[in-house]
């Protein structure tokens, strides 16, 4: 069942608990009473198509957007964007670190085994926000910068020599997947680790795993089907100018 | 289950367009990158490992003529030709594993793709099933999680690098693992490899 706007917000988050975190992104705080999802996007001064858009996408993955999500202004899909990007190192991160000291630090029989797990992980976070520091110091402004020229649709020299040098899509070839690890670190628990005591803080942290694989999927697609071919397009339109 | 990967190599816009919306349409399916001809091949399939690469037919004689790629050796079980001419069969293009014709039918592309990877999603059913590592894939995965690469294992192992890579897709489909980091883990604590190994 798709989201739309005249459904109550409360309803939609008690079918998709999962959206929680993304309706938090969106700076919309809960308490909404009986209001719809356009009332409290409007009162929250959100973009509505693009919510619908983000969190449709986000619960079906067969989802076929409705309106083209390359409508959106470029800054809106950055803005997003960084606040997920916060989420995963502000709060995920943290959260499943802790857990994992916890299980190395109480469970004496199997701790030089979990050790592993504890190194991968930091080996993890570390590659996590190395990817993130890029898309952030070098993709964002440069993608902001893009549309802003091609809002103008003027194209300065310096500009020119920096998509020739650069263009979003050798940012695409070298964007790698930072998904693929958290599979394996999950496998790795259920399949191959001696069996914790205490299994709920195994279950947890599993659960945790999931959760932020999905969310990264949904990121990454976000970044690879939907600003990258954006922004690509942009770039062209600009160069042609430019020749012209 | 791991999507089964798709390349596509084809330079007509129309073409590629929509031979990529059918194979995205196919369950289990998904098109991880488009080309339009093949000068960045090599660096797509060491990024991407497709198991099946589609390509107009037009380009073979080129591959013909293209030294050191890996593409040669694997075109017999993951090529699939696109024929934008008049209708060819596969007699006449040994080389590879299918061929698909601009004028076939709806029902008859389908059962094409759909076939290919019905037989991939088997066989690795099959692997994964059996997760036993041989002795062979023990030392592949040991020279792995030393941080070996495929070139550098091939070469130690007297091994063409193609077939280094494919013991790496099987130990993968058997264990579930992909990275690099994750093998190793596995390979520590199944004693393959020790941590003083790693220095
Ligand atoms: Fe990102
Ligand atoms: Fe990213």
């Amino acid at each position: 069942m798709n989201i739309t706007p005249d459904m109550k917000m409360a309803d939609v988050l008690f079918h998709n608990y999962t959206l929680l975190p993304v309706v938090s992104r969106f700076n919309i705080r809960l308490g909404f009473g009986d209001k719809t999802v356009s009332e409290v996007c409007r009162n929250s001064d959100v973009n509505i198509d693009f919510f619908l858009e983000i969190t449709n996408s986000y619960v079906d993955e067969d989802y076929i957007p409705q309106k083209e999500l390359n409508t959106f202004p470029v800054s809106l899909i950055v803005q997003y964007l960084k606040k997920t990007h916060q989420y995963y190192l502000e709060e995920k991160i943290p959260e499943i670190e802790r857990n994992i000291q916890s299980v190395v630090n109480t469970e004496k029989t199997i701790n030089d085994k979990f050790s592993l797990v504890e190194n991968f992980f930091t080996e993890y976070k570390q590659e996590l926000t190395n990817h993130i520091n890029r898309e952030e110091t070098n993709v964002h402004p440069y993608v902001l910068e893009i549309e802003a020229a091609a809002l103008r649709n003027e194209i300065s020299k310096e500009l020119y020599s920096k998509i020739r040098k650069y263009s979003i899509n050798d940012f695409a070839s070298e964007h790698d997947n930072v998904e693929e690890k958290l599979f394996d670190l999950k496998n790795i628990i259920i399949k191959y680790l001696p069996p914790c005591s205490s299994s709920g803080l195994c279950n947890s942290i599993l659960i945790e795993l999931f959760r932020l694989e999905k969310d990264l999927n949904a990121h990454a697609n976000l970044e690879d089907k939907v600003l990258i071919p954006k922004v690509a397009a942009m770039e062209e339109k600009l160069l042609a100018h430019y020749k012209a | 289950m791991e999507r089964i990967k798709f390349v596509i190599i084809e330079k007509s816009y129309l073409i590629r367009k929509g031979i990529a919306s059918i194979i995205n349409r196919i369950e289990h399916a998904t098109v991880v990158k488009e080309l339009e001809n093949l000068d960045e091949i090599n660096s797509v399939l060491l990024k991407y490992t497709p198991d099946f690469i589609v390509l107009n037919i037009g380009i073979l004689n080129e591959i013909g003529t293209f030294r050191n790629t890996e593409i040669k050796a694997d075109l017999e079980q993951s090529g699939i030709g696109i024929d934008s001419g008049n209708g060819a069969n596969k007699e006449r293009y040994p080389g590879l594993r299918e061929i698909i014709s601009t004028l076939d039918e709806r029902d008859d592309i389908y059962n094409k793709l759909q076939n290919l990877i019905r037989e991939k999603v088997d066989s690795r059913h099959k692997l994964s099933q059996q997760t036993e590592l041989s002795e062979r894939e023990k030392t592949i995965l040991k020279h792995v999680a030393k941080g070996l690469t495929n070139k550098e294992i091939a070469e130690k192992l007297f091994l063409s690098a193609h077939t280094v890579i494919t013991h790496r897709k099987n130990i993968t489909n058997k264990l579930g693992i992909k990275t690099i980091s994750g093998l190793t883990v596995y390979a520590i604590l199944n004693n393959i490899i020790s941590i003083g190994d790693l220095e």
